[in-house]
């Protein structure tokens, strides 16, 4: 008992000096939204502000339309979550639970479409977008998440995969269809990874910056992480503005985390009462 | 609930009622990059010109400065580019050569060009006019810190320094163990680069724009200058000391640092006092460069008639007025130049310089815009980066940025 | 397998197939033709040949760009290591769900605080690293970022740090799904924790390592913010990356076809190395 506390110690130190360079670009931001902007230009830099300056968060409100972008960044992630999980899901049940022909070439292909960087099918994919009619609404932004996400399908399918056949076997004894093997048996098992794939897709379509600039031509239909690119210049960037936007961005975001954490870890307790 | 419904209602009365007002007139769309308070300005240019006018419709459309070019890209490449938008003259020849853009020389002749600076590297491809001035910049100024020099008993710099009189003061100037600098020659062609070598006698290019010149003896001088000030004076620090520090003049630690004119708007609120002065005079005289960004129409553009009264407007005495006024740019139109300068009295060193290029315009050089420019000059910057890392010599760093830059050049021109 | 198993499951792949069709074929294929052609954005494809492949493999900045970014790809079996431990240690310690959160953060502050805050720690004149160097051990710090051959493991040290805790999600999800009766029998067998942690947790967990190390090699091979912030966007050829390099073709230098021929070369080299990985899928990870 002894030894297990001594190693559970040394645990907690590890992590405790891992978490020091992990925490300083947060509060690096948070610290430069209460500077003045000639204080973030100091050289070399000041970690902390000389003075607190509370207004930038008051000023930033009137300056930009910040509002918008929060609901258009809610609006978003909340969407593409909905997507993701549903669609990634079903098909990552497609490729595991169930035989058919073309299964590992398409599986190869579906790594393939994660291969090819995005630089290369940006302009073809804006002029597919155009033809739809869909430049300059959110539409190029959500939509496609319902068509499944290559790499949460993925992910997903890792997680099914290691599902004991035993289950679908004795499920299609009892008689259920593969839909009814799909959502009373797959779908529970894997709620911790179902949570994750949710929480992951929501904070990387809020932090999606290149896509919102190029499919959208007005500030006030952005998302907040590419509206704050609106306050940095060719010549200047206002960095405490800008830092403050990041940190009333970065809050949402930590809070789904905390939530979303105690869901992933409570899992296993809650499949617990299924079997 | 209730409350909501009605908002919803307003909306949609409202939109109705703009569309109504858009309806049967011409809509054309004017793009443009910026940061929020340049939107700003241009959206008051957009709303002056609507209320003028009975037929035509303008609507802005903005992306902020690292998007702008991918996007306009990616709308020519869907038929889908706007009718009016901002060119710089980085990529201004290469979008021309492909046929981007709409011919304004008939258009143009009505413009008198003498009342404006007017840039052919920005607006003109082949002879043809593509482009009208809508502001210039001024690069290779010297901003100087007015407190640290009072610090240090010196009087500010002036039209008759030199590069030893500019030398001298940064010798005083510098502290390294206090973080003081004398001065700061930035490496890009623009901000300094392109002024000490032309000060020094050479050039980037030849005359007719096909041959580097870069390990000319003269060229090579201006380039030594630069390697002199970091390793045989210093006092001016070396590149990886730069490393995260996007604009040294800002921070008050530097005597005099070279720039563009573009940055007097970021220095406006600035916790020291500050002058701007003429970059000192070289070896082979005082050179200082002008470069402009310009408005022009897109060849698929079906409008082109409204585009031209929109951008008569812009060019005109009232677009340039309200660009000046809202400081974000030096205006292209002669006669509203003073106009910008009554938002910045501490910059009124450049007015001096304008002014005095009216009676001397060699003092003002173009920058060398080619095809394929932002190839090369990126090309030019990191090959010269060894000399200025100390990892090469200037002779030998300039000889392969000659080769690599010409290789560029050629293909281009091919 | 019958007809009808067959027949649903390309029902539930559907939205997928869908989706590839609707929105991601034509680009692709547009894409693939751009590496034979010559295009402006305006006119129609002008058919070249080879010229761009030739183009591309007769440019140093190609050589240096792979080089830089293969180099680069070895930081993900350190990073997929690292994250399994602190996602096994995480388990055990007090205070768990805020070191989890405080581990995740560098995947959501914006890029460039986490920039400033990497030059801030290793600038050579005033960095905290080079300092402490220079106070306790009389050693001249580095360029960390300017030095030819320090520049690539910095860019890797850096992204191990920023790829830890987001794997390490990905990790304790996959733990959270070990059944805590096969621990408690390992317990009774008299396993300790070293020995429980590989000859239980790494099999069990092995689809998501599999999973991780995947994903990042991929990623890997992408590396463009980064790389696009520690540079300022002027290239060298100490630290090109491929997928810089091919922002620049595209969209800076207006070489689309080079920059679609780049694109294709560099899928193709992911593409071998994973079906590489996905042999060893089938000898080294352990489905039930």
């Amino acid at each position: 008992m002894k030894k297990s506390k001594l190693i559970t110690l040394i645990a907690f130190v590890i992590i405790l000096i891992g978490a020091i360079p992990m925490i300083l670009p947060f509060v690096w931001m948070v610290s430069t939204s209460f500077k003045s902007l000639s204080d973030t230009m100091v050289f070399p830099p000041d970690f902390f502000p000389k003075t607190i300056r509370w207004e930038n968060y008051t000023e930033l409100f009137s300056l930009v339309p910040i509002k918008d972008w929060f609901l258009n960044s809610i609006f978003l992630s909340v969407m593409n979550s909905i997507g993701v999980i549903v669609s990634s899901s079903l098909v990552a049940f497609g490729f595991v639970a169930l035989n058919f022909k073309l299964k590992d070439f398409l599986f190869t292909l579906l790594l393939v479409t994660m291969m090819i960087p995005f630089e290369a099918v940006m302009i073809p994919q804006y002029i597919l977008f155009n033809f739809f009619g869909w430049i300059n609404t959110l539409y190029p932004l959500w939509v496609p998440s319902f068509f499944g996400a290559a790499y949460m399908i993925f992910f997903v399918r890792q997680f099914f995969k290691t599902i004991s056949t035993s289950y679908i076997d004795a499920a299609k004894v009892d008689g259920a269809n593969y839909w009814q093997i799909f959502y009373k048996i797959f779908i529970p098992l894997s709620y911790p990874v179902l949570v994750t794939v949710g929480l992951l897709t929501f904070i990387n379509t809020w932090n999606y910056f290149l896509g919102p600039l190029i499919y959208l031509n007005t500030p006030s239909k952005m998302t907040i992480v590419s509206g704050l690119s609106f306050l940095s210049g060719q010549a200047l960037g206002y960095w405490n503005y800008i830092m403050a936007g990041s940190t009333l961005a970065i809050l949402p975001v930590i809070v789904l985390f905390l939530i979303a954490q105690k869901w992933i870890i409570s899992g296993i307790e809650l499949q617990g009462g299924i079997k | 609930m209730k409350f909501r419904f009605m908002s919803i209602f307003l909306v949609l009365l409202l939109s109705f009622a703009i569309s109504i007002t858009a309806f049967g007139k011409t809509n054309i769309t004017f793009m443009v990059w910026g940061n929020i308070f340049e939107i700003q300005a241009y959206q008051k240019m957009v709303d002056k010109f609507n209320q003028s006018q009975k037929d035509i419709f303008v609507s802005l459309q903005s992306t902020s400065w690292g998007a702008y070019f991918q996007t306009l890209q990616n709308r020519i490449a869907a038929n889908n580019a706007p009718d009016v938008f901002v060119m710089d003259g980085a990529y201004f020849d290469n979008f021309a050569k492909e046929g981007v853009f709409y011919n304004l020389t008939n258009l143009m002749k009505s413009v008198n060009l003498n009342e404006y600076y007017f840039e052919p590297t920005v607006c003109e491809y082949n002879g043809i006019v593509y482009g009208a001035p809508k502001d210039i910049t001024i690069g290779g100024i010297l901003y100087y810190n007015k407190n640290l020099f009072d610090k240090a008993g010196l009087s500010y710099p002036n039209w008759d320094w030199t590069w030893q009189d500019w030398l001298d003061a940064a010798k005083k100037l510098t502290n390294i163990d206090a973080n003081k600098w004398g001065m700061y020659i930035p490496t890009y062609g623009e901000g300094g680069l392109y002024q000490i070598i032309w000060e020094a006698g050479g050039d980037i290019l030849n005359s007719s724009k096909t041959q580097f010149t870069l390990t000319n003896p003269d060229t090579l001088k201006g380039l030594q200058f630069m390697y002199d000030v970091r390793y045989k004076y210093y006092v001016n620090p070396s590149e990886s000391y730069m490393q995260g520090l996007s604009d040294p003049f800002m921070t008050g630690n530097f005597g005099t640092v070279l720039g563009i004119s573009s940055s007097i708007v970021g220095y406006k609120s600035l916790p020291f006092k500050w002058g701007i002065a003429p970059i000192p005079k070289g070896p082979a005289g005082r050179y200082m460069s002008i470069n402009q960004l310009s408005y022009v129409v897109s060849a698929q553009s079906k409008n082109i008639q409204a585009d031209w009264e929109f951008i008569k407007f812009l060019i005109g005495p009232e677009g340039q007025k309200i660009m000046a006024e809202n400081g974000q740019a030096i205006p292209a139109l002669k006669s509203v130049v003073p106009v910008y300068f009554d938002n910045f009295p501490q910059a009124s060193g450049l007015l001096d310089i304008l002014n005095r290029s009216n009676e001397d315009p060699s003092i003002l050089r173009d920058i060398p815009f080619t095809l394929s420019w932002y190839e090369w000059e990126n090309m030019l910057e990191s090959t010269l980066e060894y000399a200025w890392t100390n990892t090469m010599s200037p002779e030998r760093a300039a000889s392969i940025a000659q080769q690599s830059c010409q290789k560029i050049l050629d293909r281009a021109l091919k | 397998m019958n007809k009808k198993e067959g027949l649903f499951g390309y029902i539930f792949i559907s939205p997928w197939i869908i989706g590839l069709l609707v929105f991601t074929i034509g680009p692709i294929v547009f894409s693939f033709a751009l590496i034979f052609s010559s295009w402006n954005l305006i006119g129609p494809l002008k058919f070249v040949g080879l010229e761009n492949i030739w183009n591309i493999l007769h440019s140093t900045f190609f050589w240096s760009a792979l080089r830089n970014t293969a180099f680069f790809t070895l930081y993900v079996p350190i990073s997929v290591i690292l994250s399994l431990i602190v996602a096994v240690l995480m388990n055990r310690i007090p205070g768990s769900s805020i070191f989890r959160l405080i581990y995740f953060l560098p995947s959501v502050t914006p890029a460039v605080a986490n920039a400033a805050v990497w030059i801030w720690l290793l600038q050579p004149s005033y960095g905290v690293v080079d300092n402490a160097l220079k106070n306790w051990f009389n050693i001249e710090g580095p360029g960390w970022f300017s030095d030819p051959n320090l520049y690539i493991p910095t860019l890797m040290m850096i992204s191990i740090w920023g790829s830890i805790g987001y794997n390490s999600i990905l990790f304790t999800a996959g733990l959270k799904s070990i059944d805590k009766s096969i621990y408690e029998a390992a317990y009774l067998d008299g396993s300790n924790s070293i020995s429980t942690f590989f000859r239980i947790t790494v099999p069990l967990i092995s689809p998501t390592i599999f999973f991780v190390t995947v994903t990042s090699v991929i990623w890997s091979f992408q590396v463009f913010d980064l790389a696009y912030m520690t540079n300022n966007g002027v290239t060298s050829y100490y630290n090109i990356t491929l997928v810089q390099y091919i922002y620049q073709l595209g969209f800076q230098y207006f070489h689309i076809g080079e920059a679609s021929a780049l694109a294709w070369i560099l899928t193709g080299i992911i593409f071998l190395i994973t079906l590489f990985e996905l042999q060893a899928e089938k000898k080294l990870v352990f489905y039930q």
